[in-house]
């Protein structure tokens, strides 16, 4: 919808320039694939969990079933038995080697949720909310791999914030620095 | 017919890393735009191009097709030109002083002529934050609501930054013989 998008000819007209593609970079596009190479690969993340939930079709006979149902009930009051006194963990991503666990706390009374966003969660603000404790105050603890990493808080879904505790914070030209955390060899 | 983009990252995930090259192949020209258009200059688009391919490779493990793969990229593209810039321009705060002369030292290294050299200036010279709002707007076509999720900023906000870029746009370009 044109009109809607350009409220003049000249903005239009910018639009459609920069809207030209820039030159092929075949030899960058080949320099990526080296870096790739040369990277960690992927891992999955909770194959266990995938395969555990994956649909499939069980055949059982109706004295098995009862076995089974029996089985089911025992496992899960046993397991209520053990973590019943406890404190549910916070979640916690699968650990990379060398990761250390490093805790994140945030302080905020009047927020809704607070969200941990870094380079280490590819930037999702839903893989690792922070969860409430007494007095507003909010906490994860996340494994993370050996490195320098990036990351910010996400306060009720679309405030963004730097961690005013964090040791050192780049200069961000936006407005909000996003925090730094050192992992590994000399990091904390 | 053209392989899914999920078909390729199962593939990737399964060891199979040069089936990433399809993927860089798919979108490195078509985000390589964005990435020119943001930083200026080709040296650090490339820059931050190789940076977000590789960090989505290595993430690859956590991406849950809740969102197109295209996008995830880009969402991490964005992030990784705002860290480019911030980069230099504590860099140019070193090296050169005045607005002039960083505008010059950030200068694309390609040439244009008439209205796309000086276009390219005026860029530029916006706010970067007006500069990201504006490309995504109008170049890259995104809703207010898909801009406001892929940098967390406002819709009202961007909005705002949109409007203070076409208005810088105009009176920098005001004087400028069309191409």
């Amino acid at each position: 919808m044109p009109d809607e998008r350009y409220d003049d000819a000249l903005i239009a007209q910018v639009a459609a320039a920069l809207r030209e593609p820039p030159a092929p970079m075949p030899a960058a596009r080949a320099r990526v694939m080296s870096a790739v190479r040369a990277a960690e690969s992927p891992r999955r993340q909770g194959g266990l969990v995938r395969w555990l939930v994956r649909p499939r079709l069980v055949r059982v006979q109706p004295i098995g079933a009862l076995a089974a149902a029996a089985i089911v009930i025992a496992v899960i009051a046993g397991r209520e038995l053990r973590t019943a006194p406890t404190r549910a963990p916070a979640a916690v991503p699968a650990a990379s080697a060398g990761a250390q666990r490093v805790q994140f706390v945030y302080v905020a009374r009047r927020a809704t949720s607070v969200a941990l966003v870094g380079d280490f969660n590819a930037w999702n603000r839903d893989t690792t909310p922070l969860k409430p404790a007494a007095a507003g105050v909010w906490s994860v603890e996340v494994a993370i791999p050996p490195g320098r990493h990036e990351y910010a808080f996400i306060i009720d879904g679309r405030t963004w914030v730097s961690d005013p505790t964090a040791a050192s914070a780049p200069a961000d030209e936006f407005g909000s620095s996003n925090s730094v955390v050192l992992i590994g060899k000399g990091g904390s | 017919m053209e392989v899914p983009d999920t078909a390729l990252i199962q593939r990737v995930l399964g060891g199979d890393t040069e089936a990433y090259a399809l993927l860089v192949a798919r979108y490195y020209d078509r985000y390589a735009r964005f990435a020119v258009n943001m930083l200026g200059n080709r040296e650090d688009a490339e820059e931050a191009l190789q940076d977000a391919f590789v960090r989505a490779y290595r993430s690859l493990g956590r991406y849950e097709n809740r969102e197109r793969f295209g996008a995830w990229l880009f969402r991490i593209l964005v992030n990784r030109c705002r860290t480019t810039a911030a980069r230099r321009r504590v860099r140019e705060r070193v090296i050169v002083a005045g607005e002039e002369m960083m505008a010059t030292a950030a200068a694309p290294a390609v040439v244009w002529d008439g209205f796309r050299e000086e276009l390219a200036r005026a860029l530029v010279l916006l706010a970067p934050e007006q500069r990201e709002a504006f490309l995504l707007k109008h170049v890259e076509d995104l809703s207010y609501e898909e801009m406001s999720v892929m940098t967390g900023v406002g819709v009202s906000a961007l909005k705002m930054r949109v409007q203070r870029a076409c208005a810088r746009l105009r009176d920098l370009l005001r004087e400028v013989p069309s191409a």
